[in-house]
């Protein structure tokens, strides 16, 4: 492991502490007396300082130090936890993320620093508001008494490929007190025999100390993993110097310090480079492999001494050593190749499963988004969560955090009234916002519910007129017209904050989530509010989808937009072409010559099929030449050639090597009906 | 660096080998390979240190490796340290001072280890 790669695993891991630090933050403010969270906000801190100036993010390591030092005044109680203090914890998150993220950036992290110096200064003003009820937290531990403790450290044997230096917790550790430190170097090898990136060191250590086990265990914070640590304080009281290291055994009982913190952090980092994957996936996916490794080499003892018979194109001495072995061969591959078939589809379903990750990573993020925007527009709002566990695509993910903050804006901005009007229309004074996840059969439903005013729809439906872009917008059904809150360029609020209002934000969110092959829905109740419902299909990389043939040319639609195929004999659909509409069972469905869209020439055969398909409410025929069947498809991305054609929504390779193009039936859908309207107008 | 023979300054005399700069982690790997080759033969080694900047655990640890191997084998070996007490200072800070066990007798000077009455 080199330098880079060290700062790099660093960096993936500070930004996960930092992450986990914002839920930590405004849990401590919903719960101030919450210790737990306090405790862990301060580890956070001490880790990101000790790791931070090892890896030479001395910028990060300082930061960190001056809040870490406001986090302990807080566990000493000379603060308490106020807003002032979540705000500075929240802000010195933002300034140490950046940090982080682009640390070749220059920072001005010069008003943060004053505001740590006011709490570290004891400024009066900040005081008289953030230590007011200092005398009702809880009792300092460090009450100046002197104690002493023995110390036994054995840090992992990796310690030193992990890039910590036992040496500098040492030293932290000495700035706590007067220190005696006995290296134990039993465990030390020949020198022809050890690793020179292997620790085989421990240390037993007396300290004498005003401080307690708590700070004395946060030196060694980061050196935890893998590592023996006990701190146990001694029955004498004084400073007594006369007490020898050698005199004690590091084997006796003493308080074994346990890593239980942390332990329910969050192990998913949404960031591009990493995901953090649970060792039983990974187990899965060894054991699949093993499974088919197995299988190869079954296959090859079938085969092995088919080749002469290949080679010499004899085919009757092949088929007399087939019968020889009474066929079993050919059994023996046909089993062989249904273990491919279950093996092939069960490592493509661990493998996607390594890439879904819990939506609640990206959930998370959203408490802060609610908690800022709700202070700056003096509103109450709460935001809940559920179903933080269902999993998606960590592409999908990425994709649909901004979509995400657009709904969550739009609802605290527009949808959630001001405390005051909330009491009029006698709703409690803090509004909810409910952001939930759930699965619905092969796809995922975010559902982002308000409980505020709702949407005006006759205002929106004035304001689509007033754009010129919908002049009859009034004439829409009742359903389309709140629809229109998709369309570009239309807000109802009216004014245009920094927040929301501009009208951009729900057309980004549909565009965004079609482009998923996700679908958009909303529903409203005036005065009660909203619900947006975003559904997602789970995976993006491999998709079930339906082959079809077209004058020679192989599509593939995906699966879940088709529901249901059937023959048509050209008289038929000369029949239908009068109306452009197929009667399936009752329902007048209408229908497009995929032919037609791709402008493919040639004859169309006698029989053709339809395939249907339907997208949220529309249903949709195209007619193609022949269907060859289900195909699982792995989505290639095509080159900027194809971009610019809004039908097709990527590339698949076919079993004989052929390219076959996925179609887009969203925008298919879009484009039949614009084509069908233009022949109806001829 | 790697090549024990360059470090042999008098064949089956003496293994005079100068270790300087800073010594840590990023080279101790290197160190212990050009330590395990004075090993090659019974000549006694000397380790000039005197113009070391620095020193870490991991080659304090080092250190008390050669110094196990060389007494398993019956071979003599000394420190010349420097004299700001660089080495000396780091050592007594990461308790080595008190290993009475390995490297200490030898890299700290008889006079201390007598005091701390546990030379090998």
């Amino acid at each position: 492991m080199n330098l880079d790669d060290i700062k790099k695993t660093f960096k993936t891991e500070a930004l996960e502490l930092l992450s986990s630090i914002e839920q930590v933050a405004m849990e401590m403010e919903r719960n101030p007396k919450n210790q737990d969270c306090l405790g862990q906000a301060f580890r956070v801190m001490h880790t990101i300082k000790g790791s931070g100036a090892m890896y030479g993010f001395d910028e990060v390591a300082a930061l960190a130090h001056d809040l870490e030092a406001v986090l302990d005044k807080v566990r000493r109680g000379e603060l308490v936890v106020c807003a002032e203090i979540i705000d500075i914890i929240l802000e010195a998150k933002d300034v140490l993320q950046k940090m982080v993220e682009t640390p070749e950036s220059s920072f001005d992290s010069g008003r943060l620093k004053s505001k740590l110096d006011m709490f570290l200064d004891r400024d009066p003003e900040v005081q008289d508001r953030s230590v007011s009820t200092a005398a009702n937290a809880k009792p300092n531990q460090d009450n100046g008494e002197l104690r002493q403790y023995r110390i036994f450290f054995r840090p992992a044997p990796d310690i030193y490929k992990r890039g910590i230096l036992p040496d500098i917790l040492l030293r932290e550790l000495a700035e706590l007190g007067d220190v005696l430190t006995l290296a134990v170097t039993d465990n030390i090898p020949e020198i022809d025999q050890m690793e020179s990136d292997t620790c085989f060191l421990a240390w037993d250590i007396l300290l004498s100390t005003t401080k307690s086990v708590d700070e004395i265990r946060d030196v060694f914070i980061f050196a935890e993993d893998g590592a023996e640590l006990r701190i146990e304080p001694q029955i004498k009281e004084q400073n007594n110097k006369q007490t020898s290291l050698s005199n004690q055994s590091p084997e006796q009982p003493t308080i074994h310090e346990a890593k239980q913190h942390d332990a329910s952090a969050v192990r998913y980092v949404n960031n591009k480079e990493n995901v953090r994957v649970s060792s039983d996936k990974l187990d899965g996916l060894i054991d699949l492999v093993g499974e088919l490794v197995t299988a190869q080499e079954m296959l090859k003892q079938i085969v092995s001494g088919w080749e002469e018979y290949t080679i010499t194109d004899n085919h009757e001495e092949f088929v007399q050593h087939l019968r020889e072995n009474n066929f079993s061969s050919i059994s023996s591959l046909i089993s062989i190749a249904e273990q491919f078939t279950r093996l092939t589809t069960d490592i493509r379903e661990r493998s996607m499963s390594i890439r879904m990750v819990p939506v609640g990573t990206v959930f998370m993020k959203y408490s802060r988004l609610v908690r800022d925007l709700s202070r700056q527009l003096g509103k109450n709002v709460n935001l809940v969560v559920e179903g933080g566990d269902t999993e998606l695509d960590k592409n999908i993910i990425e994709k649909l955090s901004d979509a995400l903050v657009h709904i969550i804006r739009n609802a605290v901005d527009h949808g959630i009234e001001s405390p005051h009007d909330r009491e009029l229309a006698g709703k409690a004074g803090q509004g909810t916002i409910l952001l939930k996840a759930e699965y619905t059969g092969k796809n995922v439903t975010i559902r982002i519910s308000d409980d505020g005013r709702g949407i005006d729809v006759e205002r929106l439906v004035r304001r689509a007129e007033e754009s010129g872009a919908f002049p009859n917008a009034a004439r829409l059904p009742d359903n389309e017209k709140l629809n229109l809150i998709f369309a570009p360029g239309l807000s109802t609020s009216s004014a245009v904050t920094d927040i929301s209002g501009r009208g951009v934000g729900m057309d980004v969110v549909k565009k965004s989530i079609d482009s998923m092959r996700g679908t958009t829905s909303i529903m409203n109740l005036p005065g009660r509010g909203t619900e947006i419902s975003l559904t997602i299909p789970l995976t993006l990389a491999i998709i079930d989808g339906l082959l079809v043939m077209v004058n020679g040319s192989s599509y593939v639609f995906p699966l879940a937009d088709v529901e249901e195929c059937f023959e048509v004999h050209s008289s038929q659909l000369a029949d239908y072409d009068r109306n452009r509409l197929v009667n399936l069972r009752g329902y007048l469905i209408p229908y497009s010559r995929l032919r037609r869209l791709f402008e493919q020439d040639g004859a169309e055969p006698a029989i053709q099929h339809m395939v249907i398909t339907r997208i949220g409410q529309d249903r949709v025929g195209f007619v193609v030449d022949h269907i060859v069947g289900k195909h699982q498809t792995v989505i290639k991305t095509i080159t900027d050639l194809y971009r610019r054609n809004r039908y097709i929504a990527g590339g698949t390779i076919l079993g004989d090597g052929t390219v076959s193009l996925i179609l887009d039936v969203k925008e298919l859908t879009d484009a039949a009906g614009r084509m069908e309207m233009a022949i109806a107008g001829k | 660096m790697n090549s024990c023979a360059t470090d042999k300054t008098a064949a089956l005399t003496l293994h005079r080998v100068e270790i300087s700069g800073h010594l840590n982690l990023d080279n101790a790997g290197e160190l212990r390979e050009r330590l395990v080759c004075l090993l090659g033969d019974a000549s006694p080694i000397e380790l000039d240190m005197t113009r070391a900047d620095s020193v870490d655990s991991s080659v304090l640890q080092l250190l008390c490796a050669l110094r196990r191997s060389a007494v398993s084998r019956g071979i003599s070996l000394s420190f010349k340290l420097d004299k700001k007490g660089i080495l000396s200072n780091t050592a007594s800070e990461l308790g080595f001072h008190r290993s009475g066990n390995c490297v200490s007798a030898d890299l700290w000077g008889a006079s201390s280890c007598n005091v701390e009455g546990d030379r090998i």
